[in-house]
């Protein structure tokens, strides 16, 4: 693990730092490293308040300074036009009775973040919405002016059940900042009850968002599940912010969710990061040894993911495969986007 | 006035960004982004390898 990820963790969970170790504000290959770990891993923001929070402003550069408050301030906004978004959104299904719970960021600036809106980075509006409502939930919206079409960079060839994914197709609409997913499931392998978790739904600053309990428990299956996170042996910031500040809303709150082998491996990772004592079971003792030599060791990071690329390329069904091949031969659009991934072309 | 207009273009931002702006991931400008961010998802997340 690289010095820089132990200091952003050290950041963020609120760990002495001793000022005399703080790096030097002219250390511009530690502060460059700081920049491109904390922007892929979309925590500037965060960065930035608990930087103000525990006056570490003065310690840097004003250069660097100016940069995390312009990234912040650019977030705020959109933040507070999410909130606005949000509640005209939830004001239209309650005034349809459709059953929903907003997730994941808009759940999240609604309430422990509620205090500092602008510190978590949001790309969209995620809404679960109870299975045999979605639909209605979703014409609801194209009356409202979202709209399906140009949601992307090419035109979509897949059906709704083609997508191994939770939600319907993105929702956008021109006169609005965010696209919303309407969301009808919400994990790969259904491990979450969806129907529990919108009865047992909590109302925070206007909106129904998931009890903290299953916050959190999404919060950490959607890393590690939905974005492979425990396949990869990876580990996100902004999900470990997340988990980090869930987990202080009451006493114990881990030891109240579901045991999954997810909610064990993240354990995992937030010990190796000192944000978590845990005892890693004998089980894991290979994936923790797995995790530390990704992290370390550039070699291992690689083979990592060359190997995972394959096996999520192999894993795709065949008949997604074949749409996939038809349209890099007939839509300019998708050959473009797809050479474009692959690195072909720029 | 449209929402998107209230934010500041690429090349103002890029300027107060001043020398980070080059080591910014694109995952933090799409999100930042008003019209990019709508028309995709989030980049996937880094391994944390950087």
């Amino acid at each position: 693990m690289n010095s820089v990820n132990r200091f952003i963790a050290k950041i963020f969970s609120d760990q002495a730092i001793d000022i005399l170790s703080f790096p030097e504000k002219n250390d511009n290959k530690f502060w460059d490293k700081f920049v491109k770990i904390g922007s892929s891993h979309y925590i500037i923001p965060a960065l930035y308040s608990k930087f103000k929070e525990r006056n570490f402003l003065v310690l840097i550069s004003d250069e660097l300074s100016s940069y995390m408050r312009h990234i912040y301030d650019l977030n705020l906004k959109r933040n507070l036009e999410l909130e606005k978004e949000s509640s005209e959104i939830s004001s239209i299904f309650l005034a349809n009775n459709i059953d929903h719970v907003f997730l994941k960021g808009a759940a999240l600036i609604s309430s422990i973040y509620e205090h500092d809106i602008g510190i978590r980075m949001i790309g969209d509006i995620d809404i679960l919405v109870k299975k045999s409502q979605i639909l209605k939930a979703k014409s609801i919206l194209l009356l409202d002016g979202y709209s399906t079409k140009n949601t992307g960079p090419f035109k979509p060839f897949l059906n709704d059940s083609d997508y191994r994914i939770n939600h319907l197709q993105r929702l956008i609409n021109k006169n609005k900042l965010f696209a919303v997913e309407l969301h009808f499931d919400l994990s790969k392998n259904k491990s979450i009850d969806t129907d529990i978790l919108i009865k047992r739904k909590q109302k925070s600053n206007g909106i129904y968002i998931p009890n903290n309990i299953n916050l959190l428990n999404h919060t950490i299956i959607n890393f590690q599940e939905n974005d492979n996170g425990s396949l990869k042996a990876g580990f996100h910031f902004r999900t470990l912010f997340d988990v980090y500040n869930l987990s202080k809303t009451q006493p114990h709150i881990l030891d109240k969710l579901p045991i999954s082998e997810h909610l064990q491996r993240i354990k995992v990772v937030l010990n190796n990061l000192n944000l978590l004592k845990f005892k890693t079971p004998l089980k894991l003792l290979l994936f923790e040894l797995r995790f530390r030599l990704i992290h370390s060791f550039y070699i291992f990071s690689l083979i990592n993911s060359i190997i995972i690329v394959v096996f999520l390329f192999l894993s795709t069904p065949i008949t997604i495969r074949l749409k996939q091949i038809k349209a890099l031969f007939l839509q300019k659009d998708y050959r473009k986007y797809a050479l474009k991934k692959i690195r072909i072309v720029k | 006035m449209k929402k998107k207009d209230k934010y500041i273009n690429r090349k103002q931002a890029l300027k107060k960004m001043g020398r980070y702006a080059g080591l910014t991931a694109l995952g933090t400008f799409l999100l930042l982004n008003p019209k990019k961010s709508q028309a995709n998802s989030p980049l996937p997340p880094g391994d944390g390898w950087e």
